[in-house]
């Protein structure tokens, strides 16, 4: 299948190609592919596409230190109003 | 990056050495303002306004598109005391070039749908810009690189020594690099990379939260939104004052909070809660949005808040572009051009005086 068809990350609409490039071009961890090409930004933050960025990298560069393999976690887990982060009682 | 850019422009020879790849430190975390027009006109002001000429006429040329935006930004007013500060601003500003204008609360509400109603008015700034920071820092390593700049990627700088000659060696551990002149600009890192050559530079990180919202198409803002007042303690939590806009996606960005020296970059949920709430003052509407994700950037702030720019009064070689805090996209292109010509010609223009890193490293 044509890479700039195959949809890594469907949150943000990031093809295969566009993550290929960012490699290409140098980046050798994903929160620089991340950084470049917006896949791991969406809605999921990367629960989706995480490991397949991952996997691309591994593919194209070969083995990964953990340090380059996996997105900084940000918080939330998941998608949450401002007005429920304001009235979350402090634990 | 800037400064490599200059000096491969003056023809001299360029090696970036970096720990990660052209994203990996603050400028590919931060947001792409450029800010002219301020409370507190200034050096950073000058700064800044040097260099939107600077990106203007990359812009415009051979650097292709970073989505160089001259989009303005709004300062709102909360109190009545506030927009008399500002009129009277607005009146020492006349014939000095910034193009700052008074709006009342009901020309906000027209250009800004959905602002509180309870604002004073907004102050617009009208030279603001905003840039896209990948595609520029992308656009730099492409310019560099054509003009024989070299890159070192994901390689660390662990020791540098002089030799007898004069010469630095710079160690990574992957590689060991030559040459007369070093120039730490390693952003937060300021401080550690300076020490390997036994100078103290004073930059420490200012850690800042960025609050990031669903893609609200139907809320997109015009131009930025910032606050009149400094960042100011809030209840729990760090000082925070509010910045919002609108990225390219959709998405919005809410800011921003002020830490101390803390260099850890975790989310603190009091901090998180006094920027939204702050921001809720000045557009209630975000209450119905949704946030996505959360993160925080570390600001190299130096001592006194100005950045450091020019020769070590030590170290003859060893040059210092670095706690920008901050305003480092604002400012540098002109602190790069500053410093290349310093490099290349041994010129120093009147206004790196002000920025001299002899002012904390004396011999
Ligand atoms: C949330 C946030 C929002 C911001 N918004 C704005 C804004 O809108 N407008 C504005 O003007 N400014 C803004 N800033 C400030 C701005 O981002 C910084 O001032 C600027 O990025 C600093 O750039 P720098 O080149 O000095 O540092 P960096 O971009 O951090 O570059 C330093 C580089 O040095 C490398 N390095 C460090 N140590 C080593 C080592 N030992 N070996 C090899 N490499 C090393 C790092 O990997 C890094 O790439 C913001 C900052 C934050 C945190
Ligand atoms: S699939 Fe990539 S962020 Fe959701």
């Amino acid at each position: 299948m044509d890479s700039d068809k195959l949809v890594v990350c469907r949150c943000e609409d990031v093809t295969l190609a566009e993550v290929l490039a960012a490699i290409r071009e140098g980046a050798r961890d994903v929160n620089s592919i991340k950084r470049l090409t917006r896949a791991g930004m969406g809605l999921c933050q990367g629960c989706i596409c995480e490991s397949l960025l991952e996997g691309i990298l591994r593919a194209e560069c070969g083995a990964l230190p953990a340090a380059k393999a996996f997105l900084t976690a940000r918080p939330p887990l998941s998608p949450i109003g401002v007005i429920d982060i304001l009235n979350a009682k402090t634990s | 990056m800037c400064v490599a850019y200059y000096l491969v422009k003056a023809g001299l020879r360029t090696l970036n050495i970096d720990q990660g790849y052209i994203t990996a430190g603050t400028s590919g975390a931060g947001n792409g303002n450029i800010i002219v027009g301020n409370r507190q006109p200034g050096l950073l002001a000058e700064l800044a306004r040097r260099s939107l000429l600077e990106y203007e006429r990359m812009g415009n040329g051979e650097m292709g598109d970073f989505e160089l935006e001259r989009n303005g930004s709004y300062l709102l007013l909360e109190t009545e005391a506030q927009a008399e500060e500002a009129r009277q601003l607005i009146a020492r500003q006349e014939g000095r070039g910034l193009s700052l204008a008074y709006l009342s609360a009901g020309e906000l509400a027209e250009a800004v749908p959905g602002v509180s109603a309870k604002l004073a008015g907004a102050v617009y700034c009208r030279d603001d810009c905003s840039l896209n920071p990948l595609l520029f820092l992308r656009a730099l390593r492409r310019r560099i690189q054509d003009h024989g700049g070299g890159f070192a990627f994901y390689e660390k700088v662990g020791k540098i020594q002089r030799t007898p000659s004069g010469l630095f060696c710079v160690y990574t551990g992957a590689g060991t690099y030559r040459s007369p002149v070093v120039v730490d600009c390693a952003g937060v890192q300021a401080r550690p990379i300076a020490s390997l050559l036994g100078e103290q530079v004073p930059v420490a990180p200012n850690k800042g939260h960025i609050v990031v919202t669903e893609k609200v198409p139907h809320l997109r803002i015009p131009a930025k939104l910032r606050d009149w007042a400094d960042a100011s303690d809030s209840q729990e939590g760090e000082p925070v004052n509010t910045v919002i806009e609108s990225t390219a996606a959709g998405n919005l960005l809410i800011g921003k909070s002020e830490a101390g020296t803390e260099s850890s970059a975790s989310v603190s949920l009091p901090t998180v809660r006094a920027i939204l709430d702050r921001a809720l003052r000045f557009l209630p509407c975000l209450r119905e949005v949704k946030v996505i994700r959360i993160y925080t950037g570390l600001r190299p702030r130096s001592g006194d808040g100005l950045p450091i720019i020019g020769a070590s009064a030590i170290t003859a070689g060893l040059y210092y572009a670095c706690g920008h805090g901050g305003d480092g996209v604002s400012s540098a292109p002109e602190t790069g051009r500053l410093l290349s010509r310093r490099i290349a010609e041994g010129r120093s223009e009147r206004i790196m005086r002000e920025f001299a890193p002899a002012r904390f490293i004396k011999p």
